[in-house]
């Protein structure tokens, strides 16, 4: 881990954007345990509560251990219109797991997110890097499985 | 500085360049509400209370008035109707997020939101009241303070003041929208955070998210009194102001206006005395008798005082002074003292080292690019607010701390390096490079410092933390001296509130045939006094002392004393009247 976050800082030489730095931590890490947040505020020289700000602001960093999917719903206003609430709730009963939470094999991951730019065809959700759209029911089972 | 003029509510102002709106409103005695707004920390514009109209080519931009530079020419309005209505909209979002019922809280009365509420006549809420589910949490694992997050508005003050003003940096924000809420370092409980307990927090917080929990509910801000004083617990001579009623004391505050501490104030100055202080007050003269001290009269307590100075041969007499006390009664006791031609005087923190800077100024260390520290623990113990006025500048990227310690420092995880004492050269190269040093040093350093000194001339700036309270005040009194135990059979001691003495001066103080003390509190006195003369404790005192700075600051009494609890110097007096 110490090694991994001395990459990324060395690799960003000087450039103090925390964001950047967070972001290719949690690509590497998958998430950004305490110790590589300490490990980041010191390189980049800012306070240790600076760089927790900032990996607790954004819905994509995350602080806590992620399953390996990690499926990011969007509840921005489009999809809140169109019904994310029940995309929510298939998800949910078809992982067994609640918002926020990783399923016991570690396998998958449930979070919220703001936009995720996908608004025209909302209701959409994220699966790693893949978004899928136009959701229903029956669709995200279909999408579920390909992962399970 | 340029002028520039702006017409705000239809009438000319001037302001500087440089100022934000608020700035200029408040230099032309122009009201614009505020809540987030704090004198003396960045302005961050949390809290959208003091938005303002500016008029432009379109529909006019509404703007907080703290955070927008003003610029020459600027049509501003602050008290419109539309200006009334968001403003009352966003009070009323501020409350109904969180736990705002005013009649259980004890900052009611002291409380910016509640003021503003009943200002914009906010009497009941459109929304339905949603405290945050999340936030539940009260966190009151600290010992001096209880932050509940539900009455938080998220106004960011603590933060501001934890890191910007005591450079502390263990406030922060995690989370966003309705889940944000203040954190200490990264999330822990804050009795097991960094927290220093300097209680600027508490001073700051508008509502009542951060209370202290002694005062809580002991009254509010129109029903105490509050007394300008200096703080009487180290050589930094912070301006404090003493909050009482009754007689009866309350809480201790930082002065905003004093320097130079500027409102900050460290866990002894502010904490400490009122919750750490447990020892028994001393509030009646007494006489050793039978080997039991028994309650006596001021009468016989001084009879007998007097009687053992008067026949005890000179060179057999010793003093010993705290320097809790003031310039004034310290200048008194070396008076008599050498009246009776005593010579055996000192004080309790040992000799003290006369350094040739007669003074300097604190505020220097905002300008200066690097400082070392030399031999003292800033982060704990006393002058912890030199400490915090050195964290806050390290913000700043070129500023750099180099502590020389053989031991572990608190400041070390501020630091850029921290070297051994052996490695002295290293600080002094690093000294020549700097535009401008501050050396920080105490007594234990004080040959390493003389050799700094020599080499570095007047190329840095060198800041004394004195070993005691009022040690220049001692100085200036001419008590500098050593106290030796072991030549002296009757002792007489102006203790004050000191109870920090070594086992060892204890034992040979027990060894001499009289000795008289001076104190406010029995510990650790009542092992070795045969006589004890009651005397006042830090807010009860009135005189000056002379801070680390050479400054003469005013220290003011706050409540009377106990009815037979005498002043220092009026002991002193009555004591050289029986001895004629």
């Amino acid at each position: 881990m110490e090694k991994v976050v001395e990459e990324v800082l060395n690799r960003h030489n000087n450039n103090t954007s925390i964001l950047s730095v967070l972001k290719d931590v949690q690509e590497k890490c998958r998430y950004l345990p305490e110790e590589a947040i300490s490990q980041v505020a010191e390189g980049l020289g800012v306070s240790i509560n600076e760089v927790y700000e900032v990996a607790t602001f954004y819905s994509f960093l995350s602080t806590g251990l992620l399953g390996e999917n990690v499926i990011r719903i969007c509840k921005s206003t489009p999809c809140f219109l169109k019904s994310c609430d029940v995309i929510v709730e298939t998800v949910e009963k078809e992982l067994g797991i609640g918002i926020g939470q990783t399923t016991e094999d570690n396998k998958f991951s449930l979070q919220l997110t703001n936009c995720i730019g996908a608004c025209d065809k909302a209701p959409a959700m994220m699966i790693n890097d893949k978004i899928y759209g136009n959701l229903t029911s029956e669709k995200v089972i279909e999408i579920l499985k390909e992962y399970k | 500085m340029a002028e520039i003029t702006l017409t705000i509510n239809d009438k000319e102002v001037k302001g500087e360049d440089g100022d934000t709106i608020l700035n200029v409103c408040q230099k032309n005695d122009i009201d614009v509400p505020t809540l987030c707004h704090f004198d003396g920390i960045p302005d961050m514009g949390s809290c959208r209370i003091c938005i303002v109209e500016i008029e432009g080519s379109g529909r006019p931009r509404i703007s907080t008035s703290c955070t927008t530079p003003a610029t020459d020419g600027m049509i501003i309005q602050t008290d419109t109707e539309k200006l009334r209505g968001m403003r009352r909209n966003v009070l009323e979002f501020l409350l109904s997020e969180g736990n705002h019922h005013c009649m259980y809280c004890a900052a009611s009365g002291d409380c910016e939101l509640q003021d503003l509420a009943y200002r914009f006549g906010i009497d009941y809420i459109k929304m339905p009241v949603t405290p945050s589910e999340e936030s539940t949490h009260v966190d009151s694992s600290q010992r001096y303070l209880v932050a509940d997050p539900n009455r938080c508005i998220l106004c960011y003050r603590c933060v501001r003041v934890c890191n910007d003003m005591a450079g502390n940096q263990v406030l922060g924000i995690s989370n966003r929208g309705s889940k944000a809420q203040i954190i200490s370092d990264m999330g822990e409980n804050r009795g097991e955070s960094g927290c220093v307990s300097c209680g600027t927090c508490v001073q700051v917080c508008p509502t009542g998210a951060i209370l202290d929990r002694r005062s809580a509910y002991m009254g509010r801000k129109t029903e105490v009194d509050t007394t300008k004083s200096t703080c009487l617990f180290c050589s930094v001579g912070c301006g404090n102001e003493i909050i009482s009623r009754d007689n009866y004391l309350i809480r201790i505050e930082g002065d905003w206006d004093a320097e130079p501490n500027k409102g900050l104030l460290c866990v002894l100055g502010r904490f400490s005395p009122l919750y750490d202080e447990c020892r028994a007050r001393a509030n009646k003269p007494m006489i050793r008798k039978d080997d039991q001290l028994q309650k006596a009269t001021w009468n016989e307590a001084l009879n007998a005082v007097a009687e053992k100075l008067k026949f005890t041969d000179k060179d057999k007499i010793g003093g010993l002074v705290s320097t809790h006390a003031t310039t004034e009664t310290l200048k008194l006791f070396a008076k008599y003292s050498d009246d009776m031609g005593a010579k055996n005087v000192g004080c309790i923190e040992g000799p003290i080292s006369d350094p040739p800077e007669k003074g300097f100024d604190l505020s220097d260390l905002n300008d200066a690019d690097l400082y070392v520290v030399v031999g003292e623990d800033l982060s704990e113990g006393l002058h912890q607010v030199v400490g915090f006025l050195i964290k806050r500048n390290l913000i700043e990227r070129d500023k750099r701390l180099v502590i020389v310690n053989d031991e572990e420092t608190g400041l070390i995880e501020f630091a850029d390096k921290h070297l051994k004492i052996s490695e002295l050269d290293k600080a002094i190269e690093l000294c020549k490079d700097a535009e401008n040093p501050i050396v920080v040093y105490n007594d234990e350093a004080i040959n390493q410092v003389d050799k700094m000194r020599e080499e570095l001339a007047d190329n840095a700036k060198f800041f004394w933390m004195p070993p005691g309270i009022n040690s220049r005040g001692a100085l200036a009194a001419g008590l500098d001296g050593e106290f030796d135990p072991d030549k002296a059979s009757c002792v007489y001691v102006m203790a004050c509130e000191a109870g920090d003495i070594s086992e060892e001066l204890l034992s040979k103080l027990k060894k001499a045939d009289f000795v008289a003390v001076q104190t406010s509190y029995m510990e650790p006195w009542d092992e070795v006094a045969d006589v004890i003369l009651p005397t006042t404790i830090w807010a009860e005192r009135e005189g000056t002392v002379i801070n680390m700075e050479g400054q003469e600051l005013k220290v003011n009494k706050a409540v009377d004393p106990p009815k037979e609890v005498k002043a220092e110097a009026d002991i002193l007096n009555a004591l050289a009247e029986k001895i004629g």
